[in-house]
């Protein structure tokens, strides 16, 4: 049911992910995908290699519904109240189609849109905002969850928050690592 | 952190500490009342073997209970 992305990738993309806790019971409530790229001669290839150059070659779109479909196929073997955040790009949400892939992933998979969480950065709320926030608030109407991703690195973290509906921020581990630093003003 | 936190449960919105690294950080998101956190400390990324894996543990519960 997973088509290769091409044949140059095939068996090369694989998902891993990433846990979260919920501090008020102490629970595993979900994981965040997380895209790697085996090359067979340059190892492990980085996404902050190879993403940029997918978004500019098109490749994205193949690449992102790959990912949307294996994160949704992986999700249906865990347990209900386990969710799955993917990641999205800025040129992902510039294509309307990307609304029909995850209705027909999440369809496929037989998984609930609420255990699908969207994520996004500020940096893509910038660049096309209209569309975007369009885009997420099908999303949401459909059942998805948003979370905005590396909340505290941009500026107008605050605007977005009252202006879109997210259902959860992600505080920058740059934050996370200074907080202790300085203690915390009362 | 604390503002943020305090601004977002105003607004509905969950809070997620990533790149929880070390106990203390934990430790004080937990008295902040941050509602997830995500980073090394609860797990590296994994295969999905490796996520029925931890699922299936008890083990996770022990080490993070408050």
């Amino acid at each position: 049911m997973i088509e290769p992305i091409g044949r140059g990738e095939r068996d090369e993309l694989f998902l891993v992910f990433q846990p979260f806790l919920d501090l008020g019971n102490n629970r595993i409530t979900g994981f965040e995908a997380l895209l790697r790229w085996q090359h067979p001669s340059r190892g492990l290839v980085p996404p902050s290699e190879f993403i940029p150059i997918a978004e500019e070659t098109g490749l994205i779109h193949e690449i992102g519904e790959w990912v949307i479909r294996r994160a949704c196929a992986t999700l249906s073997d865990w347990p209900e109240d386990i969710r799955v955040a993917v990641n999205f790009s800025a040129a992902q949400f510039h294509n309307a189609s990307i609304l029909q892939t995850i209705v027909q992933a999440l369809a496929d998979a037989k998984v609930a849109p609420h255990r699908l969480e969207i994520e996004i950065t500020e940096s893509m709320l910038l660049s096309k905002y209209g569309s975007a926030a369009s885009i997420l608030n099908a999303l949401l109407e459909l059942g998805a969850t948003v979370a905005l991703d590396d909340f505290g690195t941009g500026f107008s973290s605050l605007t977005y928050l009252r202006k879109l509906p997210f259902s959860r921020i992600k505080i920058d581990q740059s934050f996370i690592r200074d907080m202790l630093v300085q203690p915390p003003r009362s | 952190m604390k503002s943020v936190i305090s601004l977002a449960r105003d607004l509905n919105i969950d809070v997620v500490a990533e790149g929880v690294e070390i106990a203390d950080q934990l430790e004080y998101l937990r008295q902040i009342s941050c509602d997830e956190v995500q980073g090394y400390l609860i797990g590296r990324p994994m295969s999905a073997d490796g996520v029925q894996g931890l699922l299936n543990s008890k083990k996770l519960r022990a080490i993070f209970a408050a």
